[in-house]
């Protein structure tokens, strides 16, 4: 140690004559037990009623008009199930299919 | 600490045991830190509370002192970027020593003085203030460099004083 360190040292030693006050009563912190806000509460409920109500809710019927429609494509179907030429018969089945898929997207749609 | 079991396990007299016990040493690294004795005893206080809410963690691979002291020291740095507290009452009046090292250590920064308190007060070698502050040695040995520069200046200009003290 040189001289400079013994110096700081006997400085600083003047630090352990502080007077030091009594200790506090120290408690750890615990984090309070958390109610759940009624806002919460109401907000769930809501969201089981709305739940609740789509799952019993009736699936919404077929207009007439796409009834008809349907019939008419599995009609066509039968009679292009009857062809004879397969390379027509898979032409006309992809038409058949892609009118099918048109018929449900207006059906979602409405 | 023989009472460290027993604080973990909860029992509130252990507890206190424990705080009155590293009060004193707690206190007076605070009290270098912040210069003030309203604000070392917030910063001990800080401390010893979160030692306490932190002893489940503590896994005795440092000494207890160094495990406390590498708290107080993020407590002080996180107290120093919160806005300034009212200002409070004036401390009573203070014995020369006490004021000549809060004197000495005050225009050094946070990681050189708790660096050189821990080093000239507390008697810990460079490299266990190395693992309390989570630095390398050398870090370590550079902020005590710099330290010992400033306080030299320091304790040039106060030699008289210092030299008399010496002498007694």
């Amino acid at each position: 140690m040189s001289d400079l360190d013994d110096r700081i040292r006997g400085a600083l030693s003047g630090l352990a004559q502080a007077p030091i006050p009594k200790a506090p009563s120290i408690r750890p912190w615990t984090p309070e037990r958390r109610t759940t806000p009624p806002a919460l509460l109401a907000a769930a409920a809501m969201l089981l009623l709305l739940a609740g109500s789509l799952f019993f809710m009736p699936a919404r019927g077929r207009s007439p008009e796409a009834t008809a429609l349907a019939a008419h494509i599995n009609a066509l179907e039968a009679r292009i199930a009857r062809l004879e030429d397969g390379e027509l018969r898979s032409l006309m089945g992809r038409e058949l299919a892609l009118l099918r898929r048109e018929l449900e997207l207006s059906e979602g749609k409405n | 600490m023989d009472d460290l079991e027993a604080v973990r396990r909860g029992d509130p007299e252990a507890r206190d045991r424990w705080v009155a016990a590293w009060w004193p040493r707690v206190y007076r690294m605070a009290l270098a830190m912040c210069g003030r004795e309203q604000d070392a005893e917030d910063l001990a206080q800080e401390t010893l509370m979160a030692g306490l809410e932190a002893i489940g963690r503590f896994r005795g691979e440092s000494s207890e002192s160094t495990w406390l002291y590498a708290i107080l020291y993020r407590k002080h740095l996180s107290q120093r970027r919160r806005p300034s507290p009212p200002l409070r009452p004036a401390p009573l009046r203070r014995e020369p020593e006490v004021e000549d090292a809060l004197a000495l250590l005050s225009d050094l920064p946070p990681a050189q003085k708790i660096t050189a308190t821990l080093f000239y007060v507390e008697g810990l070698s460079v490299r266990e203030i190395a693992r309390a502050l989570g630095v390398l040695n050398p870090t370590v040995k550079w902020r005590l460099f710099r330290a010992r520069q400033i306080l030299k200046r320091k304790l040039g200009s106060d030699a008289p004083r210092i030299m008399c003290k010496e002498l007694l």
